[in-house]
């Protein structure tokens, strides 16, 4: 789901997954982390402004649901006015690709894991 | 002069905005002022981009209300090439809009406006918000996201994608509407619309029970400014503007193309955003309000009959006179989302809405468009002069729906301020009620000024001689 920012309407959405995992440009820190995130009541002032912890709160709180969750930050150097990305958030959106899809098999080689029958 | 609290930013709104209120010696208030500090750019940095672009540039103003500018964009590209746009593609558009406020109203309602009036105004801040809501009334708080779901669904059904959609071109649209998706949306209106009414019982049951707090709380008289349909009734998409003076006469109906004619802008050196005024009665005394109150005050009739309902109530508790009271714009804003509802259903059940004539091509034939529409917060306004030749644009006027407030908000913040603010005995419910005077508007001032930003929660106090004396920090 590509979306510019996280609201409210989605909650419905995500309370039908098992799984999420926010990708989002990051200002500052490496050029591609991730790690995993948990319910937190963060609020915020704003509502164009809301962190996927908090999100996720709600999503707890509203649906009792607390699907596992990642977040996938790739860092941008240039954030003026202009078109396309730099050459480094390229690189950045690259490697977070290839991050996101070793992620995704994890999780479903651990979901089969789980689902096999044990001796 | 006395002391100086600063609310920073102001809360549960969309945009970043600064209060300033100034104490006397005996810590009552003298004056407040509503600081709109960001930068706006979008009419500098437009120049030199082809006009059909437009509408894909200018609603990146936005994340709440983008369906508005690309919109009122769009208008101005028809005019442009001076082409009418096709009636299927009319509706579509129309239907889009509906979507949009739908969710932006019920967002408003439920999630900005809500924590005030169903947890209260001195209710403890770490629980006065929306978790403090879903924990108070999961029930209302699931129809919430439900009704914001739904208005972003139609959006999604119709334009391709919640947000930022490509949709709207000079000319009409550029995908026609199939009858699945039509199915969905009729199918989901049906649910929401009692999620509305019990919306609107929430906010007139409020309303009852804080009778005098209503018509007090930030009153004043003022101007009003709204489209309206041919008959006078409320028109949100396309329509006449109509003005109306304190005392409730209908002193002018004009067209939107002709709103230089009407509007001036007033420039204070404490805000970027600027100060718009009904050239009629002069920078003095042609302030006026837009936006749900605005509309509702002005419109004579709703044409859908369940808004009507509510309607006729919501005009009967002002015996005919326009409405003062910023509260009452909560409930007009439900009474909106009604008739959005309604309005949506009536469009979907209409033959031409699966048709695919829903797109005139053309080439620049002006070199001005301006395009009017009622976005959620009120009137906008864009205008447009392109070089015919290159069709790149040479200049842009882009008149906001919360610009044509600002004198509101200022005036608000400043009864309120002088209201409940006691500066010897200073209590957070009582900056909570200056914000909550500008929450009323639902101000989106990064549509605005368009700009980008973050800030933490600041409250500082000034002794006489301008020293630091107390900060607070929200981060």
């Amino acid at each position: 789901m590509f979306l510019q920012e996280l609201s409210l309407d989605l909650l419905e959405e995500l309370a039908l997954c098992d799984c999420a995992v926010f990708v989002d440009a990051a200002l500052e820190g490496e050029e591609v982390q991730v790690r995993e995130i948990f319910p937190e009541n963060k609020p915020s002032f704003l509502s164009h402004h809301l962190l996927p912890e908090q999100f996720l709160f709600w999503l707890e709180e509203l649906y009792h649901r607390r699907p596992r969750a990642f977040l996938l930050s790739l860092r941008g150097y240039n954030f003026d006015f202009g078109q396309g990305l730099s050459p480094e958030a390229l690189a950045s959106a690259e490697k977070g690709i290839k991050i996101l899809e070793n992620l995704i098999k994890e999780v479903q080689e651990r979901e089969e894991e789980n689902e096999r029958p044990q001796n | 002069m006395g002391e100086k609290i600063t609310i920073n930013p102001v809360t549960r709104i969309e945009g970043h905005a600064r209060v300033s209120i100034f104490l006397d010696d005996q810590g009552k208030v003298e004056k407040t002022y509503f600081h709109v500090d960001q930068y706006r750019g979008y009419e500098k940095f437009t120049e030199g981009r082809h006009f059909s672009e437009m509408p894909m540039i200018t609603e990146r103003i936005c994340g709440i209300c983008p369906i508005s500018h690309h919109l009122a964009s769009a208008k101005a590209c028809d005019v442009i090439i001076g082409v009418e746009i096709p009636r299927p593609a009319k509706l579509l558009r129309e239907l889009v809009h509906m979507g949009q406020i739908i969710q932006s109203h019920s967002m408003h309602f439920f999630e900005l406006a809500g924590p005030d009036l169903l947890l209260g105004w001195d209710a403890d801040p770490a629980v006065r918000n929306v978790v403090g809501l879903i924990q108070a009334n999961p029930d209302i708080a699931l129809k919430a996201v439900k009704l914001r779901k739904f208005g972003q669904r139609i959006i999604e059904l119709t334009a391709g994608r919640r947000i930022h959609p490509t949709f709207a071109v000079p000319g009409g649209v550029n995908s026609a509407l199939d009858e699945a998706r039509r199915d969905e949306m009729l199918s989901f209106l049906e649910e929401g619309i009692p999620y509305i009414q019990e919306g609107i019982e929430i906010a007139k049951k409020w309303i009852s029970q804080h009778k005098d707090e209503c018509d007090q709380f930030a009153s004043f008289p003022s101007g009003y400014m709204g489209l309206v349909k041919k008959d006078g009734s409320l028109e949100l998409y396309d329509g006449i503007v109509r003005f109306m003076d304190k005392e409730g006469k209908i002193v002018r109906e004009f067209e939107g193309r002709d709103y230089l004619k009407y509007i001036g802008e007033k420039v204070e050196d404490w805000s970027y955003l600027k100060f718009p005024f009904f050239k009629e009665f002069g920078p003095e005394e042609g302030f006026y309000r837009v936006g749900p109150l605005g509309r509702l005050n002005v419109a004579d009739s709703i044409s859908t009959p369940l808004a009507q309902k509510e309607f006729l109530e919501f005009k009967s508790l002002s015996g005919g006179k326009p409405q003062e009271s910023s509260l009452y714009y909560h409930y007009a804003r439900l009474i909106e989302t009604l008739y959005a509802a309604e309005r949506a259903m009536e469009i979907l059940k209409d033959p031409d809405v699966l048709s695919l004539d829903v797109l005139h091509f053309g080439t620049p034939q002006n070199e001005e468009g301006i395009g009017v529409i009622e976005a959620p917060r009120g009137t906008l306004i864009h205008h447009y002069f392109v070089d015919t030749a290159s069709g790149a644009m040479k200049k842009s006027n882009l008149i906001v729906a919360t610009g044509h407030n600002n004198w509101a908000m200022c005036k608000a913040v400043d009864l309120v301020a002088k209201g409940f603010v006691d500066g010897k005995n200073l209590k957070e419910g009582m900056l909570n009620r200056v914000e909550g005077a500008i929450r009323c508007y639902d101000p989106c001032l990064s549509c605005s000024t368009h700009a980008v930003g973050k800030m933490p929660l600041i409250v500082e106090i000034y002794n006489q001689e301008g020293k630091l004396e107390k900060r607070i920090q929200r981060d």
